[in-house]
């Protein structure tokens, strides 16, 4: 079976070949060029599955072959399981649609999409992960800056700063970071 | 109640929901709504399927697909409401503009078929385009080819050869003519006058399990089309589209594709006609070959009684005006 790979930026894509490998000899992965728009790419390759990355913008190029091209193409059908609405809803929530071609069995398609759902899960996890351990890093450097500029103008001392940072978004109900920031913001624009 | 959540793209027709949202007027007349943006017509369609989306900012033709089961899993949608008239526009490669003056489209796909892109294989981009082809004597379906690319990958491909022109929103076909890769060949008000565009499609559950935010929201993109209409808010309304969340393009170029005076889109005419689903069935049954009657049931889609309890009236009733005229004055340039 011939299955086709779009991610939208190939960061999930040799992660999920090689899921897909390992998950049965007779699986022929193979993935969308770089810059290769969608329905070309199938044209091409003409597999019998393809999995898409629902951040692309051109799977809508797919929606419709159907009704369209039915001339210079088999049709291309979304992959739909009515008795599992719930596994549909979770494949949605994670990223993934995929498309059959031709007259490929349905339930031949099922383990497929589960596959992809765990690596496009996991993989945003990962991403989570660092947006958030970025998030923080740069949270860390606003506050730093904001006592910086506390000692330098003010003449505080480290801890001084600190705790007027720290008491200032008590009394805002506000994180440090985001005290720090305007604090930051209205210095800069005070001196302009 | 819950927070709604409305699936919109990219658009400057998602104006009103965009404009709704970022005056705080969902929540002034008590409804929470959450707006995600999407990348695909195919995501919005999946994710009001598979109850991701509440509702969204719609092609109709593709409601109404997906209401007759022809687009992925059979589901129930209304369209209280039509969000927007006009606003789309044929583009052809500025290398066929001097053939088009002298020949018309059906003169330069008499030599050369055509490689023309739509948004979406249901749209009314794809119905329109089709209108104005065989109005004009080009047989849509053997003369050219007609294929699906996103809005945004439009100039590019017209830029790449890749297309040949395209039936794309504003602000599409101004961006590809700023560039000087296009020309505007016809604007979707030429074809049929006033069309509808854009509609606001629910999940017909959201209706029975919450009528009050229904109306809520109705009432608020009432006001909010009326709003996006007033021409001297255009430039604020531009400067809002123009956020890298949203359109991410220049705020004068947007400002001039919202100008309904140069074929921009149209944002008070809100009454969801029946007719105009009636137009939508009888377009989609010719040219997608979908099995007879497939389009019976998702003409009762069409909810005005919904826009009626929300405060909205019927207007007027015009005559449609479809591209006869444009017919003959493009054959006779």
């Amino acid at each position: 079976m011939k299955i086709l790979v779009a991610d939208r930026d190939g960061r999930h894509a040799e992660e999920l070949c090689a899921q897909l490998r390992s998950q049965d000899d007779g699986f022929l992965v193979m993935l969308v060029s770089a810059g290769e728009n969608l329905l070309d790419a199938v044209r091409r390759i003409g597999p019998d599955v393809v999995i898409v990355d629902m951040a692309r913008p051109d799977r809508d190029g797919l929606d419709s072959v159907l009704a369209h091209n039915a001339q210079q193409m088999v049709p291309v059908l979304m992959f739909v399981d009515e008795d599992d609405p719930d596994f549909m809803e979770a494949a949605i929530a994670a990223g993934v649609s995929s498309y059959h071609v031709g007259g490929v069995a349905l339930p031949a398609i099922k383990p497929i999409l589960r596959t992809a759902m765990a690596v496009f899960e996991r993989m945003r996890s990962l991403q989570n992960k660092l947006s958030e351990v970025q998030e923080q890093i740069e949270a860390r450097q606003t506050i730093e800056a904001a006592k910086r500029l506390l000692m330098a103008h003010d003449k505080m001392s480290e801890p001084t700063a600190h705790r007027f940072l720290q008491r200032r978004a008590m009394d805002q109900q506000k994180k440090l970071a985001e005290v720090a920031a305007v604090l930051l913001r209205d210095r800069r624009t005070g001196e302009n | 109640m819950g927070t709604i959540r409305l699936g919109l793209l990219r658009l400057c027709d998602a104006a009103p929901v965009i404009l709704a949202d970022n005056e705080e007027m969902f929540a002034s007349h008590g409804v929470r709504v959450l707006l995600s943006v999407e990348p695909s017509w195919a995501n919005i369609a999946d994710k009001l399927s598979y109850g991701l989306l509440d509702g969204a900012v719609m092609l109709p033709p593709l409601a109404m697909a997906c209401a007759a089961g022809l687009r992925g899993r059979k589901t129930d949608l209304v369209v209280p409401m039509s969000l927007s008239a006009n606003g789309n526009a044929v583009t052809l490669a500025s290398r066929l503009q001097a053939d088009f003056s002298d020949r018309g489209i059906a003169g330069i796909v008499a030599r050369r078929k055509l490689r023309l892109a739509v948004v979406h294989g249901f749209s009314t981009h794809d119905l329109l385009l089709r209108y104005w082809l065989i109005a004009s004597g080009v047989a849509p379906s053997t003369q050219v080819e007609i294929t699906v690319l996103p809005p945004a990958e439009m100039v590019s491909s017209l830029a790449a050869n890749a297309i040949d022109g395209f039936c794309a929103g504003a602000p599409w076909g101004q961006v590809a003519s700023h560039a000087r890769l296009g020309f505007i060949a016809v604007e979707s008000r030429e074809i049929w006058r006033d069309h509808p565009e854009k509609c606001l499609a629910l999940r017909a559950d959201l209706v029975e399990r919450d009528p009050a935010g229904v109306v809520a929201i109705l009432k608020t993109l009432r006001k909010a089309g009326v709003l996006c209409s007033a021409a001297d808010k255009r430039g604020a309304l531009a400067a809002l589209l123009s956020q890298i969340e949203y359109l991410d393009l220049p705020a004068e170029l947007i400002e001039i594709a919202l100008n309904p005076e140069k074929g921009g889109p149209v944002f008070n005419a809100q009454y969801p006609n029946i007719e105009h689903a009636k137009w939508f069935a009888a377009q989609m049954a010719r040219w997608h070959q979908a099995p007879v009657g497939a389009f019976d049931h998702a003409v009762n889609i069409y909810r005005p009684d919904l826009f009626i309890a929300a405060g909205g009236t019927e207007p007027i009733h015009h005559a449609e005006v479809f591209c006869g005229d444009v017919h003959r004055r493009i054959m006779h340039q």
